[in-house]
């Protein structure tokens, strides 16, 4: 990879871990109501799966997905004004944190129910297929989706039909606070993809490098009529499972483990070792971030709710 | 400067306690740095730093307690002085208040299609009231939606037909005494001088003022639904009241129903002159044939009574007619009414156009609506206007009685049973079945020599089964 | 004018939408090589190739998945759920995906997509398998429901439902497939939302949709021979449904009786009422009466079956109780 991309990564995964921990501050100042799931610590899964994609692909995943939509090249201002509920928000304050979507850039969404989005990623590869397109459909989802009935109808369905997903599954070990080996009795979510009959791989989600690789070989294959494959990431969210959750169900040495392979400091290091890049540099992509962040949440202090008059509006189409 | 605040940690909190700080002023801090420990109404969580920067000034201290969103410390970021007093930082900007949702619209009312002519706009519940209280609807104008009349349209025709009643008095002002509390309730002086002026008495009040307090308007409310004594008073009113103890007896309000036939029998009574004329029929040779009848038809003597009043009838059409004030009224049809027994006592079901009915529709009619009056399902049609009426006490013993009229039938014919008696027939005596009929009649419409007449017809054809019999799909 | 079935009325409609509409597809359990197992896809397969119309798993909630995402996908999706019953195990994907996600996000998101199913009980099918699910689709916001009774109105709605840009409940009643009726060969979509007088009268109105429009009209000939003239009104579009239309009945004849083969407890009916009765109250003579299912799960038993559903005599007692004779 070329030090621009590299530095581009790296920008990336500062903004997206700067979103969250500014979505975590707003929380607690109230400007954020409801469920606010935030992806800190999983960042490399996010930027790896996408970095190969075009930009026609399709990209669906879970409630966790602040980072999908800003990775996907989402605007951060309209996705702060959507966590705060106001009508320049990217789904005008409708949806809230849990349902971000944009069709410009191909991401559709934000579902609030666990592996709810995995039939409609079905249907998004379906017509693709049928269309005689090859873009491909990302579907992310954590290991708690794996246990739902509609995950299994999904997944055969998709290598029924070889449609054109990469399955990515966020292994971030915990659903809430009910870990792997107490909710599934096949710890292996690659292991249950399998008997699907798809291609699965196995990888460390921590880091970006690997990340991409795989993906790009699911990728590549779905788009070349290969059908679906998984991709389990195992990974770690350093924060609850959302804003309301103290995590007491993890311990600190565990917490501080997974820290240690923080995929932020990893990367650095890694584009340390192989180009020449000051601190300085970093720190001038840190002050974007920091001044695009600013941005975002003064443009969604600055915003306002929808009347309540439109509380009908957009349930029908023409 | 960044104001710290106590955060909300959870969706119910909404306020937290400082337990414990982990930085000072002056200290430097970064980014997912532990900066407090704050207790939650849930648990004690910990309070995180969301930039890198400098503490700049601790506003509450361990140990205080303090309502979310309220400033707790400030820091300055990184680049800012952090001797800056707090001062020049920002106030919090107090988020508008949300304006307060909107109630959801009313469902976009349909334009009520216009009732047609004549047609009455009034709320079931107005309309029960203005029976209750005899208040024609038809004249009131309502205030209700598209019109309607409601409820209070028919209490304030109450009220106005009320104060007419009372020009004398001087309307008070009203003393809400609301504060003294007695035994007895309050009784407002308008409703006093009412009381005493009507004779009321003040345990059939039931005060809707502050407390309990009666209101000229209740007892005026009573006045109205009492009897008017203007009006035609029921004749019970004639006889002196009763008065009962709880040792003697147990009282209890009669049914609508039964005061409203109360009423119309008394004046049945009352107003139509009776005259009764009796005869006999030697039912002998017709009672041998019942068996016969009853296996084949289901016939009892009631419905042979009643095939044999209708041929009766048909000779002498004089009968079946009605005096209503004045006017004569003949009757294109002869409405038999038979008097069934039911549970909730005597009632007249009409077999509608029974003229020309052969014996065995008869008997399919009249069992018919015999077990609808049991059911009490009778339609208005099964009452309406009987021209003649049947009652048959036979099946008791009863060897004579006279029925009261059940108008507008001028004629009700009481059946008593057959009794064993001598008869006379081809010069012998024979011990035979003789029934009692009495004719109940109105001297407004009908004389004794019609009567009578009317009634050996009708002898003549229950002793003359053949000649009853014939025709009659037998 | 042709007679056909309801069933070749649907299969008509479908036949005539997809060479109209080339994005139209439709898939479902059993629906392409065995034709659909109340045979209502018959040479569909054949006609447009597997591709446009195949086979699934038993997956329901897929089904449903897989229709929504190909609708944002740019396709027309009419998918086929063997049975209202089993709309039960994709229900997370109808009402809490397909309904909600045009507004959730904003607007921003279209989704055509036809859910064909067939309901109703009456054949001693047992308690999981006749259910009338009709009144959960249409409490939801962000679904159309329809409900045709007459073969014209199955193929009508069926195009109006597959030209219509918004997620489409389409209940078909498993006992009317045999009906036979005039179908026109060449027809116009029908209008959604509207009702149809199917019987002129003056005494009361009678209310019915799917097979209890059949129940109703039965009840009206009855009430004719008693002397009384009852209008039968087929709702045919359950969400939005036609307010006007029921309200300017039931305004001149002031009477009204609503027939629903479905439990009573907060039924089509119940609304139906409600609506009378917050529209035309000053008109009513007598208060709305309803006629519906038992209050209880279907028994297979023909005779207690039977006494579940409501029969033409049910809607006669009702509407003579209303007239009060």
């Amino acid at each position: 990879m070329k030090k621009s991309e590299l530095i581009q990564v790296y920008y990336l995964m500062r903004l997206a871990r700067g979103f969250e921990t500014r979505a975590a501050e707003q929380y607690t100042k109230g400007r954020i109501g409801g469920f606010c799931h935030l992806y800190s610590g999983e960042e490399a899964v996010a930027i790896g799966a996408m970095w190969h994609l075009r930009k026609d692909d399709y990209v669906i995943g879970s409630y966790r997905d602040h980072a999908y939509y800003l990775v996907r090249g989402g605007d951060p201002r309209k996705a702060m004004a959507e966590l705060f509920g106001h009508e320049d928000g990217c789904c005008k304050g409708k949806g809230g944190s849990m349902h971000l979507f944009d069709p410009s850039l191909n991401f559709f969404g934000g579902y609030a129910v666990v592996a709810g989005e995995c039939p409609i990623a079905v249907g998004l590869a379906k017509a693709a297929q049928m269309k005689k397109e090859d873009r491909i459909v990302l579907c992310f989802f954590g290991d708690g989706a794996t246990n739902q009935g509609a995950y299994h109808e999904a997944l055969n369905m998709a290598s029924l039909y070889n449609l054109p997903v990469v399955w990515v599954c966020e292994n971030n070990y915990y659903a809430i606070g009910t870990s792997v080996p107490r909710s599934s009795a096949q710890e292996s979510m690659a292991q249950k993809a399998r008997a699907y009959g798809m291609p699965v791989h196995v990888v460390d989600g921590m880091d970006f490098f690997k990340m991409q690789s795989v993906a790009e070989r699911a990728i590549a294959a779905a788009r070349a009529s290969g059908g679906p494959s998984f991709i389990e990431a195992k990974c770690y969210r350093y924060r609850g499972h959302s804003m309301s959750d103290p995590a007491t169900y993890r311990s600190k040495e565990e917490v501080e483990h997974w820290k240690s392979r923080d995929p932020i400091p990893s990367l650095k290091k890694a584009i340390q070792n192989d180009f020449e890049v000051g601190e300085e540099e970093f720190a001038a992509v840190d002050a974007r971030v920091t001044q695009v962040l600013d941005e975002a949440v003064r443009f969604a202090e600055a915003g306002h709710e929808l009347p309540p008059e439109s509380r009908i509006d957009d349930i029908y189409a023409e | 400067m960044y104001e710290i605040v106590m955060p909300r940690l959870s969706d119910s909190m909404e306020e937290g306690k400082i337990i414990k700080w982990k930085v000072k002023a002056g200290d430097a801090v970064r980014e997912g740095d532990v900066l407090a420990e704050i207790e939650s109404d849930k648990a004690v969580m910990e309070l995180e730093c969301f930039h890198d920067g400098r503490i700049a000034q601790i506003v509450q201290g361990d140990g205080a307690e303090v309502a979310v969103g309220q400033a707790i410390a400030y820091m300055a970021g990184a680049g800012e002085d952090a001797a800056t007093p707090p001062a020049a930082s920002q106030q919090v900007e107090a988020k508008p208040a949300a304006a307060p949702a909107a109630p959801s619209p009313p469902a976009p009312q349909m334009p009520a299609p216009a009732p047609p002519e004549g047609r009455i706009a009034i709320s079931p519940y107005a309309r029960k009231l203005a029976d209750a209280r005899g208040i024609d609807y038809t004249k009131i104008k309502g205030t209700g939606p598209h019109g309607r009349i409601m409820a209070e349209d028919i209490e304030q025709a109450v009220r106005t037909v009320a104060q007419a009643r009372t020009p004398t008095i001087e309307p008070a002002p009203v003393k809400r005494t609301a504060e003294v509390r007695t035994a007895e309730p309050d009784m407002e002086p308008l409703a006093v001088a009412i009381v005493k002026r009507f004779r009321i008495d003040p345990a059939t009040l039931r005060g809707t003022g502050p407390h309990g307090m009666i209101l000229a308007d209740d007892v005026v409310a009573v006045l109205c639904a009492r009897p008017q004594p203007a009006a035609k008073p029921p004749a019970d009113e004639e006889l002196p009241a009763l008065e009962v103890s709880e040792e003697e007896a147990t009282v209890e309000e009669a049914s609508f129903r039964l005061k409203t036939q109360a009423r119309h029998v008394t004046a049945a009574k009352h107003v139509v002159p009776h005259f009764y004329i009796t005869a006999s029929a030697d039912v002998t040779r017709l009672l041998e044939r019942r068996g016969e009848l009853k296996a084949k038809f289901g016939a009892t003597v009631t419905h042979l009574v009643m095939l044999a009043s209708v041929k009766a009838l048909k000779a002498h059409p004089g009968i079946n007619r009605t005096w209503d004030r004045g006017r004569i009224i003949r009757w294109k049809h002869v409405n038999l009414g038979l008097a069934v027994e039911t549970e909730q006592g005597l009632t007249v079901a009409v077999l509608a156009e029974a003229e020309g009915l052969t014996l065995p529709e008869i008997v399919g009619r009249t069992t018919d609506l015999a077990a609808r009056a049991r059911e009490a399902r009778l339609t208005a049609q099964d009452r309406r206007h009987p021209t003649f009426v049947i009652s048959n006490l036979g099946m008791y013993g009863v060897e004579e009685f006279q029925a009261i009229l059940n108008p507008p039938a001028s004629v009700t014919l009481a059946v008593a049973s057959a009794q064993a008696a001598p008869v006379i027939r081809d010069g012998g005596i024979y011990v035979g079945k003789v029934m009692r009929l009495t004719a109940s009649c109105d001297h407004r419409v009908i004389d004794g020599v019609g009567a009578a007449r009317f009634l050996q017809e009708l002898a003549r054809l229950l002793e003359n089964p053949e000649t009853l019999l014939e025709g009659a799909g037998v | 004018m042709p007679k056909i079935t309801y069933r070749e009325a649907i299969n008509q409609a479908l036949f005539e939408e997809m060479h109209r509409d080339p994005a139209i597809i439709v898939f479902g359990e059993d629906v392409a090589l065995y034709e659909g197992s109340f045979k209502v896809t018959r040479g569909l397969m054949k006609e447009f190739g597997p591709e446009r119309v195949f086979d699934t798993p038993i997956s329901e909630a897929a089904i449903v998945g897989m229709a929504t995402g190909a609708a944002i996908g740019g396709l027309r999706p009419a998918a086929e759920l063997m049975s209202v019953n089993f709309a039960l195990v994709a229900m997370d994907q109808i009402l809490n995906h397909l309904a909600v996600m045009r507004y959730m996000f904003g607007g921003q998101v279209v989704l055509p997509v036809t859910i064909r199913m067939p309901g109703g009980g009456g054949h001693q099918l047992g308690a999981q398998h006749s259910h009338s699910l009709e009144v959960h689709f249409v409490h939801t916001p962000g679904l159309k429901v329809l409900y045709p009774a007459t073969p014209a109105d199955a193929k009508g709605l069926l195009k109006a439902a597959l030209r219509e840009n918004n997620p489409v409940i389409f209940l078909e009643h498993e006992g009317l497939y045999n009906l036979e009726g005039e179908v026109p060969g060449e027809m116009e979509p029908a209008q959604i939302g509207q009702a149809a007088v199917l019987r002129a009268g003056t005494d009361a109105t009678i209310i019915g949709y799917g097979a209890m429009t059949h129940v109703a009209l039965e009840a009206a000939r009855t009430l004719e021979s008693l002397g009384l003239d009852a209008e039968v009104i087929d709702l045919r579009s359950l969400r939005p449904w036609d307010k006007p239309t029921v309200m300017q009945s039931v305004a001149r004849t002031h009477h009204a009786i609503v027939v629903e083969e479905s439990p009573p407890v907060c039924g089509i009916a119940a609304e139906v009422a409600v609506n009378i009765y917050e529209n035309v109250f000053d008109q009513l003579d007598a208060p709305v009466e309803r006629v519906s299912g038992a209050d209880a799960p279907m028994p297979y038993a023909k005779n207690l079956e039977q006494a579940c559903i409501p029969h033409a005599e049910d809607v006669v007692a009702a509407v003579r109780k209303s007239l009060g004779r």
